[in-house]
């Protein structure tokens, strides 16, 4: 099993534990740009980086306007992520696929505290060198998965043995179970279905759009602040944040658009992307996208430029809903 | 902004833990920029002297004055972090002017703030007014907790009743007001007087914390080039407009106009009447500019609550200020000029001392506000120095 498809299951695991009441904030490290929709749906989380992601993203504030989500540079903000690290609950670590990258992340770990850790990545992430002293150190234990490598500390083991689905990563049981909580908790719009001819859990996550956009520029981050709105920039131009690492399904609905958008140029990574289908309704325009993964280490940013003739002159583009949908096997 | 906390020699920086600032968690309704406003300047005032203490602030805006993209951009540049909460206090204000700090405290903040703490670690929260007091509550013993009354609300209503007028905004009983001080670790006053009221109700963590602006101009006598002119700015509040008013019949009731040009600007022009040689600018943009075409600025105060920030603005402008009572409340262990007993005998000064032959007089005045300056800075320095050594002992 790649990271790709590790990732969700990572982040049931980290809120199936964060349910349970952590000692501190739940923390994640990771190379790039990314988002666990489940955990921060929780509360705010405090994100990691060997460097300062280029774009702003969001938290929704109960009765709030749209604060900034706590992303720090592990190459400048040394003393900050030791701080952080010494109040965390939970570590969630995806291990960096380039190894000066894994010396920055790991720089500031010093002993486990109370805190839950998880540490995961693929097997031939370069990034291991580093996180099995790590590892080690922290007294951490491996999890069977297929094709990544999971460690994790024993608090989670011990955790994990009183939820649905035990000490098995990928249990369906504990996807669909986090699923109904999460769902009667409102906490996010999300739901799970086993697939009986397949086995295969389809997770569908519906989270406020305001926290997946993120914002290119201070002046757009401004006006997200402000309006409470996931918003395209005045040129039409939009970058919306991928859950786990890509690998989905996402319908997204397309706000105050003044024209077709048949022509959206939608770019993920390397890859230009074309939406498989576009319904125009008194909503907005809804588009379907099928997207690939995000490369290991990559912002999982989707970057969207509407056409001209779409865009207002006297307003914004926003995106009014997102739907994200994976597979999980 | 907080460029412009008066300078103290007295405040070190606390040392940092781990390389990592101690942490300041700034909560307030109060619209911080433009800090136009007394209560506005007085928190940045106090922001201002967190970051000299060596503390990264963040503030939690519990949004009532409004919220634009400007706005965001600017608290953004002056905060680590900056989150907005929409205000759903119910604000009920029962009969005989009674207020409940239940009924105007907002819970909606709590889990903005526990969030908050929990992701950036607070060694101290600062909130503002004696209704956001049951925030404190949901921070540990490790966090300091310090709440800036602003004014005494306890009563407060009876200020109104007594000055004939109708009471506005929050006041509530001294019980609940007293309970409301024993949440923090530090009240602070704003007014010497305020503290000891205080203290004589039993608290015993009352710091009296004046308000001082910075210095924008030296203490220069009028060169002569224009006619001698006396101002006063003030927002149309009702205290304002009182006041204004009082003097203003007290100047008419001469018989024989004041030779010299009174320039009323601000909020409370709309509610000034005409009178012979009072002019009237309306709001001005830019207070130093203001202060720079009077002379002498007045404040013809009658009465109200809190700290008079139009008697202490003057000063930083270089210009002397006579005021009354009321007006010096506060202030008067420090004030070296005329304090005067009502409106009339400020109207009975302008005319036997400033009517003609001025030259000596303003001279006085000037050399007065000048110590009143050096006063109040020396105080300012001391109470913040005491403030700031509180804070090391705890933090």
């Amino acid at each position: 099993m790649s990271t790709a498809t590790l990732a969700p299951w990572v982040d049931i695991l980290a809120t199936t534990i964060a349910l349970e009441g952590l000692p501190g904030v739940p923390v994640v490290m990771h190379q790039g740009m990314r988002t666990m929709p489940l955990i921060q749906s929780l509360g705010q989380v405090g994100w990691v980086h060997p460097a300062a992601p280029l774009f702003k993203d969001f938290v929704s504030l109960t009765a709030g306007q749209p604060g900034q989500q706590e992303r720090l540079d592990a190459s400048k903000q040394a003393a900050e992520v030791a701080a952080l690290l010494q109040r965390a609950g939970l570590c969630v670590i995806t291990v960096p696929t380039d190894i000066g990258a894994a010396k920055t992340l790991a720089a500031e770990i010093r002993d486990p505290g109370a805190a839950f850790w998880l540490v995961h990545g693929p097997t031939d992430a370069a990034g291991w060198a580093i996180f099995d002293i790590v590892a080690n150190r922290l007294g951490l234990r491996a999890i069977e998965t297929r094709g990544s490598r999971l460690m994790v500390s024993p608090n989670v083991i011990a955790r994990m043995a009183g939820t649905p689905g035990g000490t098995t990563l990928q249990s369906p049981a504990r996807v669909t179970s986090l699923a109904a909580v999460l769902a009667g908790k409102r906490r996010i719009d999300v739901h799970a279905d086993i697939r009986p001819d397949t086995g295969v859990v389809h997770l569908r996550v519906r989270p406020d759009p305001v926290r997946m956009i993120a914002a290119g520029s201070e002046s757009l981050a401004n006006h997200v602040a402000n309006e409470g709105r996931a918003l395209f920039n005045t040129r039409g131009v939009g970058s919306l944040m991928l859950p786990w690492s890509g690998d989905l399904t996402l319908r997204l609905l397309c706000r105050n658009v003044r024209a077709r958008i048949d022509d959206c140029e939608i770019g993920l990574g390397r890859h230009a992307v074309k939406a498989s289908r576009i319904d125009y309704t008194d909503h907005g325009a809804i588009m379907t996208l099928r997207l690939p993964a995000v490369e290991a280490g990559r912002d999982a940013l989707l970057h969207l430029s509407l056409p001209r003739a779409a865009v207002p002159e006297d307003g914004f583009c926003d995106i009014g809903a997102c739907e994200f949908t994976v597979e999980m096997s | 902004m907080t460029e412009g906390v008066p300078n103290t020699l007295s405040l070190s920086p606390l040392a940092t833990q781990g390389g990592v600032r101690p942490r300041c968690l700034v909560v307030t309704f109060n619209r911080l920029v433009p800090a136009d406003q007394g209560n506005s300047r007085r928190i940045m005032q106090l922001v201002g002297v967190y970051k000299r203490l060596g503390f990264e602030v963040d503030l939690l805006y519990h949004n009532e004055e409004g919220f634009d993209p400007g706005l965001s951009h600017s608290l953004h540049a002056e905060f680590g972090r900056v989150n907005v909460v929409r205000s759903r206090a119910p604000k009920h204000i029962h009969e005989g002017h009674v207020c409940r700090i239940s009924e105007w405290y907002d819970r909606g903040l709590e889990p903005v703030a526990r969030d908050m703490h929990r992701l950036r670690g607070y060694k101290v929260v600062h909130v503002n007014y004696v209704w956001y007091s049951p925030l404190l509550d949901i921070f540990g013993s490790e966090v300091t907790k310090v709440l800036d009354t602003h004014d005494i609300f306890g009563e407060r209503r009876e200020k109104y009743t007594k000055a004939g007028m109708k009471p506005q905004w929050f006041s509530t009983s001294l019980a609940e007001e007293d309970i409301a001080l024993r949440r923090a670790d530090a009240a602070l006053a704003i007014q010497k007087e305020e503290a000891a009221e205080m203290a004589a109700r039993g608290h015993r963590n009352i710091l009296y914390l004046p308000y001082v602006e910075p210095a924008e101009r030296p203490f220069l006598p009028p060169d002569g080039r224009r006619p001698l002119t006396f101002g006063y700015v003030g927002s149309g509040n009702d205290w304002n407009i009182l006041s204004m008013a009082e003097f203003l019949n007290q100047l008419t009731a001469k018989g024989t106009p004041f030779p010299h040009p009174i320039v009323v600007a601000g909020g409370v022009c709309r509610h000034v009447r005409d009178a012979a040689g009072v002019i009237k600018l309306g709001f001005v943009q830019d207070l130093p500019t203001f202060y720079d075409t009077i002379d002498i600025a007045l404040n013809p105060m009658v009465g109200g609550t809190g700290l008079k920030i139009k008697t202490v603005e003057p000063l930083c402008h270089g210009k002397s200020v006579l005021t009354t009572v009321s007006g010096a409340q506060g202030l008067s262990h420090l004030w070296q000029l005329p304090i005067f007993p009502d409106t009339q005998a400020m109207t009975d000064f302008l005319f036997s001392q400033l009517s003609t032959q001025t030259g000596p007089v303003v001279e006085v005045l000037c050399e007065q506000a000048a110590r009143t300056r050096q006063a109040l800075d020396a105080e300012y320095d001391h109470q913040t120095g005491r403030f700031g050594r509180w804070l090391a002992s705890r933090v």
